[in-house]
């Protein structure tokens, strides 16, 4: 019985190890927008603002004023037609933060 | 009356006036931040008041928010059938957009790039006042952005000639007042980048003449706008600092694989 209960204890210890492990896999990997290094003309921030005049406002207005790149606007047409621009928002959000 | 009650009035109506200008001041500033947080919501996106704040920060943006006059709107009837269905008026002005951006981006970025390349040259011989660059860099950017957008509808005229004679009159109207419009906006984008060169001039051959060390740090602040046109220098944030420094259009500089639809919404 002891040696039994002693071969228990490893194994219940694997098997949690292995839970940890498949759990740590489980967790979904960044989003690659959220990582990647920028180019200097973009920002997550300019982005948003590009977004928010395209669908607002005039966005080459802003680009004339050098509130947004060309590069910020290329960004949110892409972003806003794929469905991602809450990526954006979670960067500039994570950005404000470490400030 | 005599003076007193002069002075009264006078210290009331200054008053006064101080406090209906911070009133407007609060509602524009208002008006502002509710047109980004709608138009983040339309989007459906959902930031925080802390980053709206953050968005709002720029003076600029709010000239920026003021539509194009060629956005379709033509009556209060029009508006509001717009209403009846929010998403569908976004998904069209969005499409609006990006058609508009879509026709002349490439003007844009090589407009940009040309004004980036002299920033870079700039900066690589200037050790220390930096700050000019920038200030060059944003008045630039918007001569060459202004200069960019009549040389586009001047090279529009072919296309006009081409459309069909009972449609031509009324697109060559419109195209000579947008032409119009674009003019007076180029000219007077370059008064006003003149105008801060030769103050910044002054400043600075007044500096030299005076040899005042204190002076050194000062950024030329101008007429107080375009300095964070072109984000040269950032403002503060790791991000935007030294924003156009770098190698060009990299990244989201290329052409984006979209057809200038909005997709997927």
């Amino acid at each position: 019985m002891r040696a039994r209960a002693s071969f228990a204890a490893p194994i219940a210890l694997l098997v949690a190890l292995a839970g940890c492990a498949s759990a740590t896999e489980a967790a979904p990997s960044p989003h690659p927008t959220l990582e990647r290094e920028l180019p200097s003309d973009l920002t997550a921030r300019g982005v948003l603002i590009a977004a928010v005049l395209l669908s607002e406002g005039d966005v080459e207005r802003g680009v004339a004023d050098g509130l947004v790149t060309p590069a910020e606007v290329d960004e949110a047409i892409r972003a806003i037609e794929r469905d991602e621009l809450d990526v954006w928002v979670q960067r500039s959000e994570r950005e404000l933060a470490d400030d | 009356m005599g003076n007193r009650g002069l002075t009264a009035l006078a210290a009331g109506t200054a008053a006064a006036v101080l406090v209906i200008g911070g009133i407007g001041t609060a509602a524009f500033a208002s008006d502002v931040r509710t047109t980004v947080a709608t138009a983040l919501e339309s989007l459906g996106v959902d930031a925080s008041d802390e980053l709206v704040d953050d968005l709002v920060e720029d003076e600029l943006l709010d000239d920026a928010l003021e539509q194009p006059d060629d956005d379709g709107s033509e009556d209060g009837a029009e508006d509001e059938s717009a209403a009846d269905d929010v998403e569908g008026a976004t998904d069209e002005v969005l499409e609006e957009s990006f058609l508009a951006w879509n026709e002349r981006a490439d003007l844009w970025r090589t407009a940009f790039a040309e004004v980036k390349t002299e920033f870079d040259a700039c900066r690589a011989e200037t050790e220390g006042g930096k700050g000019d660059c920038a200030v060059a860099f944003s008045g630039r950017l918007q001569v060459a952005f202004a200069e960019t957008l009549v040389e586009f509808l001047e090279s529009q005229s072919e296309a006009v000639a081409a459309l069909p004679e009972e449609e031509r009159a009324a697109a060559q109207e419109e195209l000579d007042r947008r032409l119009e419009k674009a003019l007076d906006q180029l000219e007077r984008t370059e008064e006003r980048v003149a105008t801060r060169d030769a103050g910044r001039l002054e400043r600075a051959m007044a500096k030299l003449e005076g040899g005042d060390e204190e002076s050194a740090d000062v950024e030329p602040t101008d007429d107080g706008k375009p300095e964070k046109a072109g984000k040269p220098e950032g403002i503060g944030k790791p991000d935007t600092a030294g924003k156009p420094l770098g190698s060009g259009n990299g990244g989201g500089g290329g052409k984006p694989d979209h057809a200038g639809k909005p997709g997927g919404r």
